[in-house]
């Protein structure tokens, strides 16, 4: 069963629970796993336990411009390049789809954060790591919600096996689009393209604001699609001069052979004579 | 040179020391390198746990320790990325003197073109690589063909272009995300194209009818005179012009390219 975790920008009220409930949350993994009092957990700025970030951006021009946050977090894509690419195999995906760094594992090389097209791993500097969200698989495999979205007041965030917040996001583009007349998506519902695929945190937002929201129509590096042509590039290349080579090399022993055969020939005729 | 000696200088001293140098960075960089550019190479990063777990005293080497896979991989990973950067610093100590010699005597360098440039003379120079290498032949050439000038010329781009992009892959929290990036790009397109041509020239280094310049290399840089004089004709006569020595009477190349 695929897990799905929903954000609904129209629902959305901005007050940053989630954000909060992230970051409460990942202070008390800290006491969890890594023995860190929870006085000292939240007590500390610890930027590295918030995993939702919100970007407020201006849309449009003055006067007539609006206000818009838009959530920077992980995904958790079908083809998520970052356990795909990462050279440690730090990276995994949970039975509910969840794609987690185990920091354990972590050497800390980025490759996750330079291929990632949502730009979304941080590299942490004092832990030599990197981390994003892990989608509180810990909670969700006990049976309970992710944090941000049991803290959400509105229901403007939502989780839940795949079919149910699928059905739940249909029927609420479909009333938004019934009273505010505009068109709404379900970004991620659907394969977006080849590099991501579907998503395993999808988002409802008004078709014309998807740029603004970084809900991106093609999510791709170029460098990294140009990476992975080199490699493949690379590995058939190599292997034409392997094999270019081992057929000059058959050519000349063949050529030296006729040279051989040629001198003795010479020599039997000089003999003769 | 004496007025017909028996060898002729092909290597300096500096260069063959600088050849055999890179020869051993290139091993390290590429068996660290590898398992970081692609996953396929992964096998080569657990290699390297082994002296990890050997030199941490905690785990029984080569057998099921406390280490789970990945573990072992991270821990193989970081030693390999330790061992490319020490060999990064060494290569660059080392090739810093070695090009600024190579600089002061650029006028010097032989793979530039002999007396011409542009497409025809190319093509003449790649004709003249099948005379030899298919024909087994002989062409006037002079010191390099026209495949060991581009390939000379291929190295000195990459390896600079893999230089520079190793600095900043090295210090990358001075550098924007898009130029790390870009030189992750940049890192890993000069090394395939390192790849592949080490393997040509691997090849070719090998093959029976180089084999004078492969001792060359790799012993005292000397190449036979009558050797030199069959096989690079053109620079057996520019040497021996500079000299205002009369040369022997060249043996006519088998094909005029």
């Amino acid at each position: 069963m695929r897990y799905l975790n929903m954000y609904d920008s129209i629902s959305c009220l901005n007050c940053l629970a989630c954000m909060s409930a992230c970051s409460m949350e990942n202070r008390m993994r800290l006491e969890r796993d890594a023995g860190v009092s929870i006085e000292r957990g939240v007590n500390e700025y610890l930027p590295g336990s918030y995993y939702l970030r919100p970007w407020r951006r201006e849309v449009g021009k003055y006067p007539d411009s609006r206000f818009l946050v838009a959530f920077e977090h992980c995904r958790h894509c079908e083809n998520a390049q970052c356990l795909i690419h990462c050279p440690a195999g730090a990276i995994e995906r949970r039975p509910m789809g969840q794609v987690v760094i185990n920091p354990s594992a972590c050497i800390g090389c980025r490759t996750c954060r330079d291929v990632c097209p949502f730009d979304i791993p941080i590299y942490d500097n004092q832990t030599g790591k990197a981390r994003k969200c892990i989608g509180c698989y810990d909670r969700v495999e006990s049976g309970m919600q992710p944090a941000c979205v049991t803290a959400c007041p509105s229901r403007a965030l939502i989780s839940g096996p795949e079919d149910i917040v699928l059905a739940e996001g249909e029927d609420r583009i479909a009333i938004y689009s019934k009273r505010l007349g505009r068109d709404y998506i379900i970004y991620g519902k659907d394969k977006i393209n080849r590099v991501v695929g579907r998503l395993g945190w999808v988002s409802i937002a008004a078709r014309e604001d998807a740029e603004y929201y970084d809900l991106f129509a093609r999510p791709a590096k170029a460098t990294m699609i140009a990476r992975d042509g080199l490699k493949m590039g690379g590995a058939v290349g190599a292997a034409c001069v392997v094999a270019g080579a081992a057929l000059h090399g058959l050519y000349l022993f063949a050529k030296r052979k006729d040279q051989v055969k040629a001198d003795e020939h010479d020599t039997k005729e000089n003999a003769d004579e | 040179m004496n007025e017909h000696p028996e060898t002729i200088v092909a290597f300096t001293q500096l260069q063959r020391s600088y050849h055999n140098h890179v020869l051993h960075y290139m091993i390290f960089f590429i068996i660290t390198g590898l398992p970081l550019l692609s996953t396929s190479f992964s096998f080569i990063g657990s290699f390297f746990a082994i002296p990890y777990d050997f030199l941490g005293g905690a785990y029984p080497v080569l057998s099921a320790s406390g280490l789970t896979d990945n573990e072992r991989l991270s821990a193989g990973l970081q030693v390999a990325r330790v061992i490319h950067r020490i060999t990064a610093l060494l290569f660059v100590v080392h090739t810093i003197p070695f090009v600024v010699v190579q600089l002061i005597h650029v006028r010097s360098w032989a793979i530039w073109p002999e007396d011409s440039w542009g497409p025809a003379a190319l093509f003449r120079g790649i004709k003249g690589l099948w005379v030899n290498y298919v024909c087994f032949g002989h062409v006037r050439i002079g010191k390099f063909n026209v495949g060991q000038k581009l390939f000379a010329w291929t190295m000195i781009l990459a390896v600079t272009a893999i230089t520079l992009s190793g600095f900043v892959l090295m210090f990358r929290d001075q550098f924007s995300e898009g130029v790390q990036e870009f030189s992750r790009f940049v890192h890993a397109a000069s090394f395939v194209t390192i790849g592949v041509f080490l393997i040509v020239h691997l090849y070719l280094a090998l093959l029976p009818m180089n084999r004078p310049s492969l001792y060359a290399m790799f012993r005292d840089g000397g190449l036979p005179t009558d050797y030199v004089r069959s096989h690079h004709a053109l620079w057996y006569e520019n040497l021996t012009r500079k000299k205002g020595i009369d040369p022997k009477p060249a043996e006519k190349a088998e094909h005029s390219v």
